[in-house]
C-alpha cells in the first residue's frame, strides 16, 4: 500500500515536471496536482478503511497509468487500482478487461464477474456482449452464458436490437435480431470495415445497391428506396442525403425534413448538425435547417450531451451548444462525452516517438484527470 | 465416393448403435434390480458404473465419482446388460457391476456386449458364439462374426453372409446378407446385392423401395437415416423419404432431433425435417440427456437442447454423450491422454487422470 502511495506521488511530479517544461499552463498543472493529490489521499483512505470498490450507480472511467489500466469516478478519484492489461468502458455495469492475460468481464467493485476462454471481447450493449470464443464470435449475457452461440466470424455490439455479422463459413454478412435468427434484406454492406455507419439507429440502417443508398427497417424491409448517391446513418430522427451535388436531410420515411443546400454535412445530435454552407468551414445548423454556430471550424462532430468536438488549428476542443469553447483548443484526440466526461488524447514527444496520453476532462473543460501515459 | 463416405459412416452408425443399446440396457436393468430390490439411488448408482483410467489402469468408478474396483485392466469398456467387458494383455473377459467384480476370467480375442443375458465371443483361434453371465456357452461356437442381441435377436454370420438367429440359438433369417444392423423398433437393415433394404422379425423383406438406398441406419421413433444418389434423408415404417434425402451426411435421430452436415458444419434437424440447430459446428454427438457434445475450432463442448446454446463452454479435446448424468470428456491425446467425467452442469465428478 504505502509504495503504491510513493510512487503514485511520482507520477504526479513526473507529469508535473512535463507539464511545465512543455505548457504554460501552471493553474492547470495545479489544479490537476491538487486533484489528482486528492484522488490520492481519498483512495488511499479507501485502502486504509479496506473499501474498494463503488457501488453500481457511480459512473466509472478507465484510466492508464504508468502502462496499467485501472478506473476513475467522475472527480477524477482512483476507485479501481491501475491492475489492467487494458480497460474498455462500463456499460450496464459490466466492463471488460484484460487481466492476467485474459479478457474477462468486472463489475463496479472490480470483482470478476465473467471469464472464459474469450480470445477477445467487447463491452456491453443491452443485456448482451459479443465475445470471441474458438476464434468464432457470439453473445454472452451478464452471468457469462451463451445467449446467442459463437457461430459467427465476425460480429458487432447490437444497437437498436439488431448486430450486424459475418458467417461462419465467410461467405455473407447479415443482421441478426435478438434471438440471433437472420434478418434477410437486400443491399447489405459486403464488409464490417465501418460498423458504425451499418448500425441500426432510429430503427433504420442504411443499405446500399451499387451505388445508390437507402434504407431498412429492423425486419430487413427497404422502407426508404436506394435513390441517394451519398448517404449517412440516422442520427437524433433524421439522416443526411445527398442529392445532386448537395446534402439534406430525411425523416425515418423518406420525407425531406432540410431540403439539400449544404456543400457538407455531419451527423444530428442534441438538434444540432455540422454543415458547411457556403464556406471550407464548418458551422452548425438546427433542424429547421438555419445557422445557429458560425462556420468556423476545420473539422466539426456530432453534439453529444450537449458538448461537440470540434478542430481548430489542427487541436481538438468542444463547445456548448451556443458555440462557447469550453477549452482552448489543445488535443490531440477526443472521444464524444460520455456520462458527464469526455477522454481526451495528448500526443507527448518522447525521444523519438510519439507518446499517447490519455486524459478526462469534464462538462466545464477542467480537467479532472490529467493525461497519464 | 458414396463407398468411401459409406466406409466413414459404419463406425458412427455402430456407435450410436452401442449408445442406444447401452440406453436401453440400463433403462430395464435399473427398472428389474428396482423391482426386485426396491433400491434406493445410491445402490442405483453402484449398478451404473463407468471406466476410469489411473496410473495407467482402468478400473471403474459410480457416476458420484466413488472408486468401486480398483485399475487393474488394460482396457475398460461401458458398462451393458449389467455386465463390462475388460482386457489384459489381448485377452478379454468381463466383469459384473453389483457388486462389481471379476467374473469371467480374460481368455476370449473378441468380446461383444451383454444384451439379455448373452454375449458374443470369440475364444483364440475360434468361430464366435454367446456366453451366459456365467461364461457358459449358452450357443455353441459356430459363426465368423456375431453381434450382440438386440430385441432379442442377434446378427451373426456364416459362410460370408449374414442372417439372424433368436436367444435360443434357433435361426430366425436364414444368412444371405452381405451386411446387416441390428433390430431395432422391430425392423433391421440388411444388405444386399441391389443395396440396403430392412427387414421384420420374421425375415420379411417389408422395405424394399424403388430407390437404391446405399447405406441405411437403424429406426428411432419410427425414423431410419438412408443414404441415396441425393444424399441422406430419413424414411418411415413404410419405406417413405419422409424427410426428403438431401443432406450430405445425417445421423439417427436421439431425443427428436438429428444432425445433419452441410458443407464443413453440422447442425441438427427435428423430426419434420425443419433445422431446429442451424449447421455451425465442426462434427457432433448425439443428443442425450438434453445435451450433445460439439466441436467447435478443435474443442469439444456441449450444447442444450432446450436453450440450443453452448451451455458448457470448458474446452475439451474429446467428449462422449452424457449418460445417467455424466459423460466421460479427455485432455490430451495418445500417449498422454486423460479420462475425466462432467456433470451437466461442467463440473469435473472426475478430474481428467492418466
Amino acid at each position: 500500500m504505502i509504495s503504491d502511495m510513493d510512487t503514485s506521488i511520482i507520477k504526479v511530479n513526473t507529469f508535473g515536471t512535463q507539464l511545465n517544461n512543455r505548457h504554460n499552463m501552471k493553474r492547470i498543472l495545479l489544479l490537476t496536482i491538487t486533484l489528482a493529490f486528492t484522488a490520492l489521499l481519498l483512495s488511499s483512505c479507501n485502502l486504509v478503511d479496506n473499501i474498494t470498490g463503488s457501488d453500481d450507480s457511480v459512473d466509472l472511467y478507465p484510466v492508464r497509468i504508468d502502462g496499467e489500466w485501472g478506473y476513475i469516478d467522475k472527480e477524477g478519484k482512483i476507485v479501481l487500482e491501475p491492475e489492467f492489461q487494458n480497460a474498455g468502458d462500463f456499460k450496464n455495469g459490466m466492463a471488460p478487461v484484460r487481466h492476467s492475460w485474459g479478457w474477462k468481464y468486472i463489475n463496479k467493485k472490480g470483482e470478476i464477474k465473467v471469464e472464459g476462454n474469450f480470445s477477445n471481447i467487447r463491452p456491453f450493449s443491452g443485456d448482451k456482449a459479443a465475445v470471441q470464443f474458438e476464434g468464432r464470435w457470439g453473445y454472452i449475457n451478464k452471468s457469462g452464458s451463451f445467449v446467442i452461440n459463437p457461430k459467427f466470424r465476425s460480429a458487432s455490439d447490437f444497437s437498436d436490437g439488431r448486430a450486424f455479422v459475418r458467417s461462419i463459413n465467410y461467405s455473407s454478412y447479415y443482421y441478426i435480431d435478438e434471438n440471433g435468427s437472420r434478418i434477410e434484406a437486400v443491399g447489405l454492406p459486403s464488409d464490417m470495415d465501418y460498423v458504425e455507419e451499418s448500425e441500426f439507429r432510429n430503427g433504420r440502417a442504411m443499405v446500399r445497391d451499387g451505388d445508390m443508398y437507402g434504407y431498412i427497417d429492423k425486419s430487413g424491409n427497404t422502407v426508404i428506396e436506394l435513390k441517394y448517391p451519398e448517404a449517412r446513418p440516422f442520427n437524433d430522427q433524421l439522416a443526411a442525403v445527398r442529392v445532386s451535388d448537395r446534402w439534406g436531410f430525411i425523416d425515418s420515411k423518406g420525407q425531406v425534413e432540410i431540403s439539400p443546400q449544404f456543400i457538407s454535412v455531419g451527423d444530428f445530435g442534441n438538434g444540432l448538425a455540422p454543415a458547411r454552407v457556403n464556406t471550407n468551414s464548418f458551422g452548425y445548423i438546427d433542424k429547421s435547417g438555419q445557422v445557429v454556430i458560425e462556420e468556423q471550424y476545420q473539422q466539426a462532430g456530432t453534439f453529444n450531451e450537449d458538448r461537440a468536438p470540434v478542430l481548430i488549428n489542427d487541436k481538438w476542443t468542444f463547445i456548448d451548444k451556443s458555440g462557447n469553447q469550453i477549452t482552448s483548443p489543445k488535443f490531440d484526440e477526443v472521444e464524444p462525452f460520455y456520462n458527464g466526461l469526455a477522454r481526451v488524447t495528448i500526443y507527448v514527444p518522447v525521444e523519438d516517438e510519439i507518446e499517447e496520453n490519455y486524459g478526462y476532462i469534464n462538462k466545464a473543460g477542467k480537467y479532472v484527470w490529467f493525461p497519464t501515459r | 465416393m458414396t463407398y468411401s463416405s459409406k466406409q466413414q459412416l459404419k463406425p458412427r452408425l455402430l456407435s450410436l448403435l452401442l449408445i442406444t443399446l447401452f440406453g436401453i440396457v440400463l433403462l430395464t436393468g435399473c427398472d428389474v434390480i428396482d423391482s426386485v430390490t426396491g433400491n434406493n439411488d445410491d445402490d442405483d448408482q453402484n449398478v451404473i458404473i463407468h471406466p476410469m483410467l489411473l496410473n495407467g489402469s482402468w478400473g471403474y468408478i459410480t457416476a458420484s465419482g466413488n472408486t468401486v474396483m480398483e485399475p487393474r485392466f488394460d482396457l475398460a469398456r461401458d458398462v451393458s446388460g449389467g455386465m463390462a467387458a475388460v482386457r489384459n494383455g489381448t485377452l478379454w473377459g468381463y466383469i459384473q457391476t453389483k457388486p462389481a467384480k471379476l467374473v469371467i476370467e480374460p481368455q476370449y480375442s473378441s468380446a461383444g456386449d451383454f444384451e439379455d443375458g448373452l454375449a458374443p465371443v470369440q475364444l483364440p483361434g475360434q468361430l464366435y458364439g454367446f456366453i451366459d453371465e456365467s461364461g457358459t456357452f449358452i450357443i455353441e461356437a459356430q459363426y465368423d462374426f456375431a453381434q450382440p442381441v438386440s430385441e432379442g435377436k442377434a446378427a451373426v454370420r456364416i459362410d460370408g453372409l449374414w442372417g439372424y438367429i433368436n436367444s435360443d440359438g434357433n435361426t430366425v433369417v436364414e444368412p444371405k446378407y452381405s451386411d446387416a444392423r441390428p433390430f431395432s423398433d422391430g425392423l433391421a437393415a440388411v444388405e444386399t446385392f441391389d443395396g440396403w433394404i430392412y427387414i421384420d422379425e420374421s425375415g420379411n423383406e417389408i422395405i424394399n423401395p424403388t430407390f437404391l438406398i446405399s447405406d441405411a441406419g437403424e429406426f428411432v421413433d419410427g425414423l431410419a437415416p438412408i443414404e441415396t444418389g441425393d444424399g441422406w434423408g430419413f424414411i418411415d415404417k413404410t419405406g417413405s423419404p419422409v424427410i426428403t434425402p438431401s443432406f450430405e451426411e445425417a445421423g439417427r435421430f436421439s431425443q427428436g432431433l438429428a444432425w445433419f452436415r452441410d458443407g464443413d458444419y453440422v447442425g441438427f434437424i427435428d423430426k419434420n425435417g425443419e433445422v431446429y440447430i442451424e449447421a455451425q459446428f465442426n462434427e457432433v454427438k448425439s443428443f442425450s440427456e438434453n445435451m450433445a457434445a460439439v466441436q467447435m475450432g478443435g474443442d469439444w463442448f456441449y450444447v442444450n437442447k432446450n436453450s440450443k446454446l453452448v451451455s458448457i463452454a470448458k474446452p475439451f479435446d474429446g467428449a462422449e454423450s452424457f449418460k445417467n448424468g455424466i459423460a466421460r470428456v479427455w485432455q490430451g491425446s495418445d500417449d498422454d491422454i486423460r479420462y475425466g467425467y462432467i456433470n451437466n452442469k461442467g463440473e469435473y465428478i472426475w478430474y481428467p487422470t492418466q
